[in-house]
C-alpha cells in the first residue's frame, strides 16, 4: 500500500495514494461566504473548479502553521482539494506496519508505526462522504 | 452484420417518424378529403416500416403494413375517414411508440399487437363502417368478425364470453355513473371487449335505459348477475353466450385480400422511392452525439476563458501587437461561441408539437370542446432546456384543460363560445424565452386559495391577489376538490415550478375570474455561457447575471429609506425594496456611504440589490460548484475570469 504522508500541526498523517490525484502548491482560493466554516472555498484547477476543504478544520487539528499544499481527491467522479500544512513524502508501507487503534472516529483506518514517529492513516472514502 | 451501429439512427428516425404520423393524421382528421396528406402519411409509414424491416423488427413492420393496407384504402377512395379510424390508427402509433422504446431501452418486453392488428383487417373489409350503423340500433348486439376471434380465442383458452344486457330503473339519474360502476365490476372479474353503446357514449349518457358489454371471465353466471346487481338503481341483467363459428372462415378470406394488396403495392413502391430521394436532397444534415456536442461547448468554454485571460495580460503590459492578434481571435472565438450555441439550439416546435395530438384526447377524454392554438413554434432553445420543459407543459396544459376550461353548458351560460380555447405562445425577450399558456377558461378562484392557504397554515392578510393567486405554487398546495385521471393526483404545480427554476426559468400565474388563466414561463435561451455584471461585496468579487438586471444606480446610504421596517429607495417615484447583499451572504461591508444598487427583475418582482463596487461587465461561462456545496442556495455556480481566479455567480431569484 502506498501513503502520502502529511502534515497537519504537530502531527502526520496519510492517505492512500490510490485515492490521490496529485498534490499541488497552495493556490488562490475564492471564499463562499456562505459555506460551512470547514470548506476553504474553490480554487481554478487547471480551468476545473473544485471544491477545497481545510482539513484541520473538518479534522478538528490545532495549527498555526501558513497551509502549503492541497492535495487533490477524487470522489464520485468529482475531484476535491485537501488543504494541509505540507506533504512530507509519498511511502511504500507494508500491512504489518498498519495497527487498528480504537477509535470513533469513522475516518480513521489506523495509525501506521514508523518506529521514529507514527502516522494516523485516514479513511478516504468515509472523509468525503 | 452488426447492426447495433444503425440502431441508434432507426430509433432517432422512428420517433420523427412517428411524430410526423402523428401530426399528419391529426390534419387529415380535419381535412379527409386531401390526398397530399394522405401520399405523405403514406410516404412515411412506408420508411417506417422499411427501416423496420430491414433492422429485422418484423413487428414493428408488420403493424406499419398494416396501417398502409388501411391508408390505401383511403386513397383509393374505398374507404372514408371517419373519427374511429383515425383512434385506431392513433392507437397503432401509440403502440408502435411504445414498441420503439421498448427496443431503446433493450427491455425485451413484447407488445401483443394480435388485437390491433384484427382491429385494422376490419377496417380494411369496411367492417367499421357497417358497425357504427349498428351502434345505433343499441340492443343488438351483433358481431363483427373480430368479436367473433376473440369469441374464439377466448374459448380456446377456457374463459366464459358473455354479453351482459343491463337495464337501469326508470327513474336512474346517474346513468352514467351506473354504467361505469357496472363496466368497472365487470372489469375487476375478467376482461371487456366491447360496449354498445361505444365506452365515450356511455359516459356521456348518450343512452337510454340500456347497454350492453360483451366481457370475458371465468367466472360464472349466476356470480356475475349477483355481482351486478348488486349496484343500486339496476332493474334487471340478461346474460347471453354469443358464438363464433363462423369467424374462422372469414379470417381466411381476410388474407387472400391482403395477398392481393400486397402485390399492388410494389408496382407503387418505385415511383414513392423516387420521390424519396428528391425529400433527401432537400435538407441535408448530420446526426451528432449530444455528449460530443457538450464537450465541443465545454472547449468553447475553456477558450472563451483563455482568451479573456490572455487579453488581460496584454492590457497590463500594453503589447500592441498582441492586442491586435487578440481582437481577431475575440472575433473568431465570439463567432464560434455563437455557432455552438446555435447548434444546440432546438425549435420548441420539438416539445409543442405533440400538444395538438393531447389536446384532441382530452377534450374526448373529459367531454370538453377545446381548440389549441399554437404561436411561434420556431422560438429556439437550449437542447437541454428543449428536453425537459415538456413535462411541466404537459401538467400545465392537462390543468387548464381539466380545471381552466368549463364544460360547453357551463360556457355558454357565462356568455362565452362554447369552444375553450387553449394558448400555447413561446416568443424570446431580451436573451429569455417566453412560454405563456393560457386558458379562457373558469379562472383562479381566489377565495378558495385563500382558504385552502389558511388550512396549511399560511397567514394570507397583507397579501396581494397576485400574491395569493401565486401561493399556487407552493408545495402541497392542490386546491381540485376531485382527483381525476387528468390532474390533481398530487403532484401539483409545486413540481412544474421546481422543474423550472431547476432550469434557471421563473413561472407566474396571471388569472382573472371568469375570464381565464394565463401562466407565464421565463427561460433562459442558453444554459452555459453567459454575460455576466461583476460587483463587489465586502471585497470578494461575484458575478450577477445580466438577464435579471434592469440598471444599476449610484446611490449615497442615507438614501435609503425605512418603511414598514423594511428598507427601500424611491427611484423615478417608484418605491424598490432593498436587499442588502452583505447580510444576505453573511459578510462584514465597507463603511463607504457612496454605494451602487443594482436593480433586478424577477417575475413581477423588482428588487434592487446594494453591493459596494462595480467592476464590469464580461461573458463568462457557468460551471458548476460540487456536490458538497449543493446545498448553498445562493449560487448557481461559479466561473473563471480572466485573472485565473474562480467568481460565485448569484442566483437572483434565490436571494429576492
Amino acid at each position: 500500500m502506498q501513503v502520502v504522508i502529511f502534515n497537519i500541526g504537530k502531527e502526520k498523517y496519510a492517505l492512500e495514494t490510490r485515492l490521490v490525484h496529485g498534490i499541488e502548491k497552495m493556490m488562490n482560493i475564492t471564499n463562499i461566504p456562505t459555506a460551512p466554516y470547514y470548506i476553504s472555498g474553490l480554487a481554478n484547477l487547471r480551468g476545473s473548479i473544485i471544491t477545497v476543504l481545510d482539513l484541520k478544520k473538518y479534522l478538528n487539528i490545532y495549527s498555526d502553521n501558513e497551509p502549503e499544499n492541497i492535495i487533490i481527491v477524487e470522489n464520485d467522479e468529482e475531484k476535491i482539494g485537501l488543504m494541509v500544512d505540507s506533504v512530507q513524502e509519498v511511502v511504500e508501507v507494508s500491512d504489518d506496519m498498519l495497527e487498528k487503534v480504537n477509535t470513533e472516529s469513522a475516518y480513521i483506518k489506523g495509525v501506521i508505526n514508523f518506529k521514529e514517529y507514527i502516522v494516523t492513516l485516514l479513511d478516504g472514502e468515509n472523509l468525503l462522504k | 452484420m452488426d447492426m447495433s451501429q444503425y440502431l441508434d439512427v432507426f430509433l432517432e428516425e422512428s420517433s420523427e417518424n412517428l411524430q410526423t404520423l402523428n401530426e399528419n393524421i391529426l390534419e387529415l382528421e380535419k381535412n379527409p378529403e386531401d390526398k397530399d396528406i394522405i401520399n405523405s402519411i403514406f410516404r412515411v409509414a412506408h420508411t417506417l416500416k422499411g427501416m423496420a424491416g430491414s433492422m429485422g423488427f418484423t413487428d414493428v413492420a408488420e403493424l406499419t403494413h398494416k396501417m398502409e393496407n388501411v391508408l390505401d384504402k383511403f386513397r383509393n377512395d374505398e374507404l372514408k375517414v371517419d373519427s374511429n379510424i383515425i383512434t385506431i390508427l392513433f392507437k397503432c402509433l401509440d403502440t408502435l411508440e411504445s414498441m420503439i422504446e421498448n427496443i431503446r431501452e433493450e427491455s425485451g418486453d413484447i407488445i401483443d399487437i394480435t388485437d390491433l392488428m384484427n382491429l385494422l383487417d376490419n377496417i380494411g373489409k369496411g367492417e367499421l363502417i357497417a358497425k357504427k350503423d349498428e351502434e345505433k340500433k343499441e340492443i343488438d348486439f351483433v358481431l363483427n368478425e373480430f368479436d367473433k376471434n376473440i369469441v374464439n380465442q377466448a374459448k380456446e383458452r377456457n374463459y366464459n364470453v358473455y354479453i351482459a344486457e343491463v337495464i337501469l330503473t326508470k327513474d336512474c339519474l346517474l346513468k352514467s355513473a351506473r354504467a361505469f360502476l357496472v363496466y368497472k365490476t365487470l372489469e375487476d372479474i375478467g376482461e371487456i371487449v366491447k360496449t354498445i353503446p361505444a365506452v365515450d357514449d356511455l359516459e356521456q349518457e348518450k343512452f337510454e335505459d340500456r347497454f350492453n358489454i360483451m366481457f370475458l371471465t371465468q367466472k360464472h353466471e349466476e356470480e356475475i348477475i349477483k355481482l351486478i346487481t348488486s349496484i343500486s338503481e339496476i332493474e334487471k341483467v340478461n346474460l347471453s353466450s354469443p358464438t363464433g363459428d363462423e369467424a374462422k372462415q372469414e379470417v381466411k378470406i381476410n388474407n387472400k385480400v391482403l395477398n392481393e394488396e400486397q402485390t399492388k403495392k410494389g408496382e407503387t413502391k418505385t415511383i414513392k422511392n423516387k420521390e424519396e430521394e428528391k425529400n433527401k436532397k432537400a435538407h441535408q444534415s448530420v446526426r451528432v452525439d449530444l455528449e460530443r456536442l457538450d464537450k465541443f461547448m465545454n472547449l468553447v468554454g475553456e477558450l472563451v476563458i483563455h482568451r479573456t485571460r490572455l487579453e488581460q495580460i496584454s492590457n497590463n503590459h500594453r503589447l500592441t501587437d498582441l492586442h491586435e492578434t487578440l481582437e481577431q481571435v475575440g472575433r473568431i472565438t465570439s463567432d464560434l461561441q455563437d455557432l455552438v450555441m446555435k447548434v444546440r439550439m432546438l425549435p420548441v416546435e420539438r416539445v409543442f408539437n405533440r400538444f395538438p395530438r393531447m389536446i384532441r384526447d382530452l377534450s374526448q377524454e373529459l367531454g370538453k370542446e377545446i381548440e389549441l392554438i399554437i404561436k411561434g413554434e420556431d422560438t429556439e432553445l437550449d437542447r437541454t432546456v428543449i428536453d425537459e420543459i415538456g413535462e411541466p407543459l404537459v401538467h400545465l396544459i392537462r390543468n387548464a384543460a381539466d380545471h381552466g376550461i368549463e364544460n360547453s353548458d357551463e360556457r355558454i351560460k357565462a356568455g362565452k363560445p362554447s369552444k375553450g380555447t387553449i394558448k400555447l405562445i413561446a416568443y424570446q425577450e431580451g436573451n429569455k424565452a417566453i412560454i405563456k399558456v393560457e386558458d379562457d377558461g373558469k379562472g383562479l378562484d381566489v377565495d378558495k386559495i385563500k382558504k385552502k392557504a389558511e388550512n396549511i397554515g399560511i397567514d394570507t392578510t397583507g397579501m396581494t391577489e397576485a400574491d395569493i393567486k401565486n401561493l399556487i405554487f407552493m408545495q402541497g398546495f392542490s386546491t381540485s376538490e376531485k382527483v381525476t385521471d387528468i390532474s390533481g393526483r398530487g403532484v401539483g404545480m409545486d413540481v412544474v415550478k421546481t422543474k423550472i427554476s431547476n432550469l434557471g426559468g421563473t413561472i407566474e400565474v396571471i388569472s382573472e375570474k371568469g375570464k381565464g388563466t394565463s401562466f407565464i414561463i421565463r427561460l433562459p435561451l442558453t444554459l452555459s455561457i453567459i454575460q455576466a455584471l461583476l460587483v463587489n461585496v465586502g471585497g470578494e468579487t461575484f458575478a450577477i447575471s445580466l438577464g435579471f438586471i434592469d440598471r444599476v444606480i449610484n446611490i449615497n446610504m442615507n438614501e435609503i429609506k425605512l418603511t414598514n421596517n423594511r428598507e427601500v429607495i424611491l427611484y423615478r417615484d417608484r418605491i424598490i425594496p432593498i436587499v442588502r447583499l452583505s447580510d444576505k451572504l453573511n459578510m462584514t461591508t465597507g463603511d463607504s456611504t457612496n454605494k451602487f444598487v443594482v436593480i433586478v427583475k424577477v417575475g413581477e418582482k423588482t428588487v434592487g440589490l446594494l453591493v459596494d463596487g462595480l467592476l464590469g461587465q464580461q461573458e463568462i461561462v457557468i460551471k458548476p460548484i460540487g456536490k458538497l456545496l449543493q446545498n448553498l442556495k445562493e449560487y448557481v455556480g461559479a466561473t473563471i475570469l480572466g485573472d485565473g481566479l474562480v467568481t460565485l455567480i448569484l442566483d437572483v431569484a434565490a436571494l429576492v
